[in-house]
């Protein structure tokens, strides 16, 4: 057998497996987004078959309307600008104190970083009491603040340690180098290393754009005006334990949440097959 | 004579419900004397639950524009998680929905507003609810809630699948009976009763109220003997052995963490993990049926089994709405609380989704409104007059301890006895339930 | 003359400045101040609280060690959670991990397709805690369920097998978790992203095969990302709270309940009174836990951690 009809045959196998795997993958999210143009009365008796016998967009109609006369237009418009708020202060500052922790040396390093660690350690379910008694010692109740600004100061350690690790991964020839050429920290840090992580920054915009996207935590503390709420307490409500639940509006409502989270994974992966970390790293 | 007279009467109310429109029921005071000010009200429920609330809730700032809401829905848990973190800042609602099992632990906390002295001077009309519905509103000498709606514990069942097989599930069954049927229905097609919603008190109480006692507790312990609740857990074993009781892991496989959309009664693909029943309460029938017409079922309601249901059967107070003592607007939060309770139009607007409206003279006067807007509320308000007959006054507010026992005995007993192999016997168990919920009577 | 003033006074603050210690502490202010503006208030009080008797509603009492006391003589589920919640972690964590690499490896391909896998593949992530999750997933484990239909038709005594029975319902949320490796996933594809080209040539000039160039090339260089998976996933699981809250509620009989569930049902129980101090208590404990097993992890880190 030539070699060109065994790669193909590679190919072939490749994607098909691959396919395969992904359709597994996959699933639950085909099924949540089919189910909800089902009936809603028919989304659970029919659970086993994926394609609605019956379609209709009732779900989406019923659920968009929203809640105490907010339609989901003004939850997700809400979740947006939190959202992206929170996600570029997380990303500026963490980018700063991961490049310290990671690149100089200086007195009470240490300390930092196993206060960056802990930070990741005590559970928002438990911390949310306190920091509540502190924010309205603030005046920070009933305003965006508690789920905006204390991102701008790198307090999810997750993304300071995610970007130390990759700054890890940078050759500390180049900063030497930079060093030589009578680049400051400050310099190295903008001119360097910021170019270097563009892969981190953007795994890092995804992942925390996705959690700030499905907080409703502090969004239940905080928020106490109907037209403040993001989508993800806005759909809290469809499901009431002992009043029952609308399941249709609940899928399609749902579905709608990940439509912003899918749209923006599709647009920054391509930042991460192109490989721009590659592009520098030969000096 | 009498006759003429309730012609007259009804004629009568008709023009009221007409002219309604220009007045509301608000007691005494005037809301538009208010001046420009803004209520916040919260409460839990679903969607429904929300549309119909802000409906009565615009009704009301339509006839008094100088009054905005601020509302705050949320859901069960939701709720109770963001009311206790307002109480500890007391930053409450000017009216917030309660719930018969916090009212008392509420009260004491000192977050609810006394409404005795507006019942006084007139502010408040209560003329309408009867005395035990009034008083379960009551903690000590104050009044602390109003009830939103009436309810009753309510046993559904698939009345479709007893009909098919010639069963007849008769009102206030005893307990013997209750274990007859279903063991008729677990030989006949393999399904079963859950009883998972035993992981709270309302199932221990209604047994305690069979035996004669009138609650299950009270602020010094546990009321009927170790002995006595040996007998509940005895029952408990027994029908797990029988079969036809789901264990511990059957009821994990059909567990619906809380959905009743999820019910074994309205969900599932076969026999063997359906239920022929639910243990819930009256006001929810409308949610179950509609989860249960998908799969052509139709539901019956009748009361829980019990060794005396008539003992045992309460009205219950569905939910509750009580005025915050953080409310700097009291006078006009009465008087939306007088308006939610007394007036017929903003009731109609409410679709008695919380319950049957607790004012009893205005439920009849807009029953016929509320039958079109909801098929299943003549259902309920006919069982409710059932219950009204066959049932004994309802226990007193739980001491409010009674949350923390929930958690730590009786969830704990009910997953050991209700087990594959029960971890104890039903002695112990009777026993370890006194032993520990006397304990944290004594130490709250 | 003023000018040169100013410059001479300029001169320390600027070399002051650029001195490495000073920039560390300097690019490192954010966290500083948000530490001690956010966390360490938050932090102290629930410590505070976590010897008190609270409620919520009233005021905290002062109780000493009684919670810790009463944790660790008197409370059964206690450990049960504790038990339930390092099986998941200890098991579930380093399948999540191993899992995430082979995908990423498998995906780290140049191919037309590969955007498109990529998010079939890491989408399931973001769908996390969602209560179509929840519907599904027991769809697919229950009794009569998808799996069992499939299972049965090559072990017929698996038709109508109890997943959710005690003993196997763990692993319903094991593999849910695993289910979700989207997150390590894309680390790791980021970080494969960042192994200079050149050294995979060098290795192609030697003749090494692929699977050679895996083993001397990729995984050493790779390492310190694995250990960073390990970490932040196994401080995750412990964590770990959807899951369980949604899925099984930590039936049947606690087999199934996490210890953020536990703590919080304490915090926030469904009927009673809050006793936010006694689940304070049982968050520092976790804390501890947690800082435990981060503290072995690094140590093991010197072992087998490839440093550039």
């Amino acid at each position: 057998m030539s070699r060109m009809t065994s790669k193909k045959i590679k190919t072939v196998v490749f994607h098909v497996l691959v396919a395969f795997g992904g359709l597994i993958m996959i699933y639950p999210l085909l099924w949540m987004a089919l189910s909800s143009f089902k009936p809603t009365d028919q989304v659970l008796p029919t659970s086993g078959q994926l394609i609605p016998a019956q379609w209709t967009l009732d779900n989406y109609v019923n659920g968009w309307k929203g809640f105490m006369g907010y339609t989901f237009g003004t939850f997700f418009l809400n979740s947006f600008f939190i959202s992206f708020t929170a996600t570029f202060g997380t990303l500026v500052s963490s980018a700063f104190v991961a490049f310290a922790l990671q690149r100089l040396k200086f007195k009470g390093k240490k300390l930092l970083f196993t206060l960056v660690l802990s930070t990741m350690m005590l559970p928002a379910q438990i911390l949310m009491i306190p920091q509540f008694m502190w924010y309205r010692h603030l005046n920070w109740v009933g305003t965006y603040y508690p789920m905006i600004l204390p991102y701008f100061f790198a307090i999810q350690g997750f993304f300071v340690y995610l970007i130390m690790n990759f700054i890890g991964g940078i050759p500390k020839d180049l900063d030497e180098s930079a060093k030589i050429d009578g680049c400051t920290y400050y310099g190295t840090f903008f001119r360097i290393i910021l170019p270097l992580i563009v892969p981190a920054l953007v795994t890092s915009a995804i992942f925390s754009f996705i959690w700030r996207w499905d907080d409703y935590l502090s969004a239940l503390l905080y928020v106490n005006r109907a037209n403040m709420r993001p989508v993800a307490l806005a759909l809290q409500l469809f499901s009431d334990p002992s009043s029952g639940s609308d399941i249709g509006s609940t899928l399609a409502m749902s579905t709608l949440s990940i439509v912003p989270a899918t749209i923006i994974f599709l647009i920054f992966q391509k930042s991460l097959v192109e490989g721009i970390a590659t592009t520098g790293i030969k000096g | 004579m009498k006759k003429l007279l309730s012609v007259l009467l009804a004629a009568m109310m008709l023009l009221a419900v007409v002219s309604a429109y220009a007045e509301l029921k608000v007691g005494t005071y005037d809301p538009a004397s208010a001046g420009n000010v803004e209520l916040r009200f919260g409460w839990w429920g679903n969607q429904k639950r929300d549309a119909v609330t802000l409906e009565a809730l615009n009704f009301f700032t339509e006839n008094y524009p100088n009054v905005t809401f601020n509302p705050n829905a949320q859901n069960w848990s939701n709720y109770w998680a963001l009311m206790s973190t307002y109480a500890s800042n007391n930053d409450l609602p000017d009216i917030m929905q309660q719930d018969y099992a916090y009212l008392q632990q509420w009260v004491e906390a000192g977050d609810l507003l006394d409404l005795t002295p507006y019942v006084e001077s007139g502010a408040l009309d209560v003329s309408g609810l009867s005395d035990s519905i009034l008083k379960s509103g009551m903690v000590g000498d104050g009044l602390y809630a109003l009830c939103a709606g009436v309810n009753a514990p309510s046993l559904l069942y698939n009345k479709t699948l007893t009909d098919s097989l010639d069963i007849t599930v008769p009102d206030n069954m005893t307990w013997d009976e209750f274990e007859e049927i279903s063991r008729k229905i677990y030989a006949a097609r393999g399904i079963g009763v859950a009883y998972g919603e035993g992981n709270s008190e309302n199932p221990l109480t209604y047994y305690a109220r069979g035996l004669g006692y009138n609650a299950l507790w009270d602020a010094n312990g546990v009321i009927p003997t170790a002995e006595e609740m040996a007998g509940y857990y005895e029952r408990l074993v027994k029908c797990v052995a029988e079969g036809w009781m789901f264990d511990t892991d059957e009821q994990a496989n059909v567990s619906t963490t809380g959905d009743l959309n999820m019910h074994p009664l309205v969900f599932g693909k076969t026999d063997d993990v359906r239920t022929w029943c639910a243990f819930a309460f009256s006001n929810q029938l409308a949610a179950f049926q509609a989860a249960a017409t998908a799969d052509g079922i139709e539901l019956g309601i009748t009361a829980w089994p019990s060794a005396n249901p008539q003992a045992s059967n309460y009205m219950k107070p569905g939910q509750f709405f009580s005025v915050t003592t953080d409310t700097k607007n009291p006078d006009l939060a009465v008087a939306f609380l007088n308006y939610l309770i007394n007036d017929p139009q903003g009731n109609i607007k409410l679709q008695a989704e919380r319950g049957v409206p607790a004012n009893s003279a205005m439920a009849v006067e807009i029953a016929d409104e509320l039958n079109k807007l909801d098929a299943t509320y003549g259902t309920a308000a006919a069982y409710l007059a059932i219950v009204a007959e066959n049932s004994s006054p309802i226990f007193p507010p739980l001491p409010a301890y009674a949350g923390t026992a929930n958690d730590e005995v009786i969830k704990y007993l009910s997953d050991e006895m209700l087990a594959p192999k029960p971890g104890m016997t039903a002695e112990e168990a009777g026993a370890y339930f006194v032993e520990n919920v006397n304990d944290l009577a004594a130490n709250y | 003359m003023s000018t040169k003033a100013i410059k001479r006074e300029r001169a320390p603050f600027q070399a002051w400045l650029q001195k490495e210690s000073t920039a560390g502490l300097v690019f490192s202010l954010p966290f500083i101040v948000g530490f001690l503006m956010f966390m360490a208030i938050p932090m102290g009080l629930s410590l505070y609280y976590s010897f008190c008797k609270y409620d919520i509603q009233t005021a905290p009492q002062w109780i000493g060690l009684d919670n810790y006391v009463k944790i660790f003589t008197n409370d059964k589920i206690f450990s049960k959670a504790l038990g339930v919640t390092c099986y998941f972690a200890l098991v579930g964590t380093p399948l999540k991990v191993i899992f995430a690499l082979i995908v990423a490896l498998i995906l780290n391909h140049k191919s037309k397709a590969i955007g498109l896998y990529r998010a079939v593949y890491y989408l399931p992530s973001i769908i996390g805690g969602s209560v179509a999750v929840a519907i599904l997933w027991r769809r697919i484990f229950e009794s009569n369920g998808t799996l069992n239909a499939i299972l049965s038709t090559v072990f017929p005594g698996m038709a109508g097998y109890n997943w959710f029975s005690e003993g196997p319902a763990i692993w319903v949320l094991i593999i849910l978790t695993v289910w979700q490796f989207g997150s390590s996933m894309l680390i790791f594809l980021s970080s494969l992203k960042q192994i200079p080209r050149e050294l995979y040539e060098a290795a192609d000039v030697d003749g090494a095969t692929k699977f050679h160039q895996f083993w001397t090339v990729t995984l050493p260089l790779l390492t310190p990302t694995i250990f960073f998976n390990l970490v932040q996933q196994t401080i995750n699981s412990f964590l770990a709270f959807t899951q369980s809250k949604l899925i099984t509620n930590g039936a049947p009989r606690n087999s199934t309940l996490f210890y953020t569930v536990y703590q919080y049902n304490k915090a926030f129980p469904s009927a009673g009174k809050s006793q936010m101090g006694y689940a304070s208590a049982l968050a520092w404990i976790m804390l501890l836990i947690v800082s435990l097993v981060t503290i072995l992890l690094f140590w093991t880190r010197k072992k087998w951690v490839y440093d550039g």
